[in-house]
C-alpha cells in the first residue's frame, strides 16, 4: 500500500518533469526575436536569454545535487564539521562569480562563444587545445553523472520501499534526464529547476520543522543533545574523520571556491544570462540557497540519535532513514521527487554540458569538417549550417555519454568512483589557463598548458597514490600551485607569443558588458547608464 | 595603451575598491577559523562553530552587495 502511493507520487511527477522540460521549447523555433532557429547556441545557453529569476533557479538547481540529500547527512552523521566546506566554498565561490560571471559572459557572448573550451580555443588561438580541454572536462565529468545515477537509484529505492529496486533507479535517471534535455538543452533545465526548487525548499523548510519536533520535542533539546553528546561532531576534524582538519577545510574551501566559477556546468550558467546584470544580482542571492543546505546537515546529525549505527555508504541515507520512518508514503514520495529532482537538473546540464564542449570544440577541431562548416558562413559570427550539424552532433553525444556513464554503474562502478576522486582537484588545474589567460596577455600556450599538464599529472599521483589530503592540504591547491609556478616560469623563460591579434580580441578587457546596440568600435553611440 | 581600443568606456577594471568587499567571506570562512573552531559559547542553542558558518553564509550576500552598490556608485550598474 505504502509503496503502491509513494510509487504513484513519484511517477507522476516524473511524467511532469518531462512534460515541463519539452515544453520548456515550445514556440522558441519559430520566434526567438531574430534568433536563429534551434541553434547550438539557443540549446546548449538557451539562447542568451535567461533572466535573473530563470538564472537563480538554474544555478542553485544545478549546485544543490543528490550530494545534499545523500552526501551533506552522511557526512554530517560520519564526521560532522567537515561537512561545512560545502557551505564555505559554495558561498565564496558564489562571491567571486560577480566578477568572474560577468566577464566570462562578456567575453562569450563578443565572441561567439558557448562554453569553457570554446573560450580557451578563441583565447590561444589553438582549436585542439579546446578539443584536449574537452577531453580532460568530460573525464572529470562522467564520474559526476555517475554519482547522480546512483544517488537517484538509491533515492527511489528507498522512497518506494524497494518495490523499484535499484537498477531500475539508475535506468529511470538516465531515462527521464535524456528525455528532455537533448531536446530542450539549457532551457528545459532551467525550467525542469522551478519544480525542482519548489519542492526543494518546500520539502526541506518542511522537514527543518518537522524532524526536531516530531522526535526530540523542538530544537532546543535536540541541539541541546547534540552538544552534550556528541561534541566531537562540533569542531574540527570532526569526528574520525581522517585528516579533514582545518587546514583541510582552508585550502578545500580555498581551491573549491575558484574552481566553481569556472566548472563547466557553472559557466553553462553564466553564457546562458541575457546580460551581465542578472549575474551580478545572482551573485547577491545566490548564497541564501545555500543556508539550505545547513538542513540535511542538522538532520544527518539528528539520525545520530534516532538510526545509530549507520556506516560507511550507510550513512548517505541517514536522512531517508528519518523521513521514511516518520511520514506517511505520500510525503515520502513528495520528499523523494524532490530528491531525484536534485540528480535530474544537475544530471541534465552535465550531459549538456558534456554535448556541447564535443559538438562545438572537438568536432570543430577536426580541420576537414569544420572547412565544410564555416565555408558556408563566411562574413557571420558563426553560420546557421555549422550550427544545425554541432547541434546534432551535441545531442549525440549526450545520449552517448548519459548511456556510457549508466553502463558502468552497472558493470564497472568502481572505475568512476576511482575518477571521481580526481574530479574538481582536477578541473581545479584548468584555473590559470582560463582566468589568469583572460586578464594576462603575456600568458603563452606553451607555458598555460605546462603548467595545466604539470599540475593534472601531479593532482592524480598524489590522489591515486593515497596522499590526499597532503599533510592536511588539499591535493588539488598543491597541484594547482605547482601549475601556477610552471606556468610562470615558461612565460618568462619559454618562447614569446606570436599572437598579433589586439589585446580587445584576446583578453576580457572590460568586465562591463557592451551595452546592447554598442558596436565594439563606435565610440559615440555608447548611451548613459540607465539605472 | 590597450584601453584606447575602447574609447568612451571607462578604464576602471584596475580601480574599483568595491571589489574588495568580496573577500569579506574568506575572512569570515577561513581566516578567523582558528578562533571559532569551538563548542561553546552556544548561541541561540548552536554550538559556536555553527552559529559562525550561519552567520558567514548569511553575510555572504551583503558583501556582495556592498561590492554591487561600490560599482553602482561608479555609474557601471
Amino acid at each position: 500500500m505504502n509503496a503502491t502511493v509513494s510509487t504513484a507520487v513519484f511517477g507522476g511527477f516524473m511524467v511532469l518533469t518531462v512534460v515541463l522540460g519539452l515544453l520548456a521549447v515550445r514556440g522558441r523555433d519559430n520566434g526567438g526575436g531574430g534568433r536563429r532557429a534551434g541553434g547550438l547556441t539557443e540549446w546548449s545557453v538557451g539562447g542568451r536569454s535567461l533572466g535573473t529569476v530563470f538564472i537563480w533557479v538554474l544555478m542553485a538547481g544545478e549546485s544543490y545535487t543528490s550530494f545534499s540529500y545523500l552526501g551533506a547527512a552522511g557526512w554530517g552523521y560520519q564526521f560532522g564539521a567537515p561537512v561545512l566546506y560545502v557551505l564555505a566554498y559554495m558561498s565564496c565561490g558564489y562571491a567571486l562569480g560577480y566578477v568572474v560571471g560577468p566577464m566570462l559572459w562578456a567575453y562569450a557572448r563578443r565572441h561567439g562563444l558557448v562554453g569553457i573550451t570554446d573560450i580557451v580555443a578563441h583565447r590561444y588561438r589553438r582549436p585542439w587545445l579546446g578539443a584536449a580541454v574537452a577531453l580532460l572536462a568530460t573525464v572529470c565529468l562522467l564520474p559526476y553523472i555517475q554519482l547522480q545515477i546512483t544517488g537517484m537509484g538509491v533515492v527511489v529505492s528507498t522512497i518506494s520501499y524497494g518495490a523499484i529496486s535499484l537498477n531500475w533507479g539508475y535506468f529511470l535517471s538516465f531515462a527521464v534526464t535524456t528525455a528532455f534535455v537533448t531536446v530542450s538543452g539549457l532551457r528545459g533545465s532551467a525550467w525542469v529547476s522551478v519544480l525542482k526548487d519548489v519542492l526543494v525548499i518546500a520539502t526541506l523548510g518542511f522537514l527543518a520543522v518537522y524532524v526536531p519536533w516530531h522526535y526530540f520535542d523542538g530544537y532546543g533539546p535536540l541541539l541541546h543533545r547534540i552538544v552534550a553528546e556528541k561534541p566531537q561532531w562540533l569542531t574540527f576534524p570532526g569526528h574520525e574523520s581522517g585528516g579533514l582538519g582545518q587546514v583541510w577545510f582552508l585550502t578545500t574551501t580555498l581551491v573549491n571556491s575558484l574552481t566553481v566559477v569556472i566548472f563547466p556546468t557553472t559557466v553553462a550558467g553564466y553564457l546562458g544570462a541575457r546580460n551581465a546584470e542578472a549575474l551580478r544580482r545572482n551573485a547577491m542571492y545566490l548564497p541564501f540557497y545555500t543556508v539550505l543546505l545547513f538542513v540535511p546537515v542538522l538532520l544527518g546529525m539528528a539520525a545520530l540519535f534516532v538510526v545509530p549505527h549507520l556506516s560507511g555508504a550507510g550513512s548517505n541515507l541517514a536522512l531517508f532513514k528519518l523521513v521514511v520512518d516518520s511520514l506517511p508514503a505520500w510525503a515520502v514520495g513528495l520528499i523523494g521527487v524532490a530528491a531525484a529532482l536534485s540528480s535530474i537538473v544537475p544530471m541534465a546540464v552535465f550531459m549538456l554540458v558534456i554535448g556541447t564542449m564535443w559538438g562545438r570544440s572537438v568536432l570543430g577541431a577536426i580541420p576537414r569538417l569544420r572547412a565544410g562548416a564555416t565555408g558556408a558562413a563566411e562574413g557571420e559570427e558563426r553560420g546557421a549550417a555549422p550550427e544545425g550539424r554541432q547541434k546534432l552532433f551535441s545531442q549525440l553525444v549526450v545520449v552517448v555519454a548519459g548511456a556510457l556513464a549508466l553502463l558502468l554503474t552497472y558493470t564497472a562502478p568502481d572505475t568512476l568512483v576511482r575518477l571521481s576522486l580526481i574530479s574538481y582537484e582536477g578541473m581545479a588545474q584548468l584555473v590559470p589557463m582560463l582566468l589568469l589567460g583572460l586578464v594576462w596577455r603575456r600568458l603563452t600556450v606553451h607555458a598555460a598548458v605546462s603548467g595545466l599538464v604539470v599540475g593534472v599529472v601531479l593532482v592524480c599521483v598524489l590522489v591515486f597514490g593515497g596522499h590526499d589530503p597532503v599533510r592536511g592540504v588539499n591535493a588539488g591547491l598543491v597541484g594547482l600551485a605547482v601549475n601556477l609556478a610552471v606556468a610562470l616560469a615558461v612565460t618568462w623563460l619559454g618562447p614569446r607569443g606570436t599572437d598579433e591579434r589586439p589585446d580587445a580580441e584576446v583578453l576580457a578587457l572590460d568586465e562591463e558588458f557592451p551595452r546592447q546596440r554598442t558596436r565594439p568600435q563606435g565610440a559615440a553611440v555608447s548611451p548613459p547608464a540607465s539605472s | 595603451m590597450p584601453n584606447q581600443t575602447y574609447p568612451g568606456r571607462s578604464t576602471g577594471s584596475r580601480k574599483r575598491p568595491a571589489l574588495l568587499w568580496l573577500l569579506l567571506p574568506y575572512v569570515l570562512f577561513l581566516a578567523v577559523l582558528p578562533l571559532v573552531n569551538r563548542v561553546t559559547p552556544t548561541v541561540l542553542g548552536l554550538p559556536f562553530l555553527f552559529f559562525w558558518m550561519l552567520l558567514a553564509t548569511l553575510a555572504t550576500p551583503v558583501s556582495v552587495w556592498l561590492a554591487r552598490r561600490g560599482d553602482r556608485a561608479r555609474g557601471r550598474g
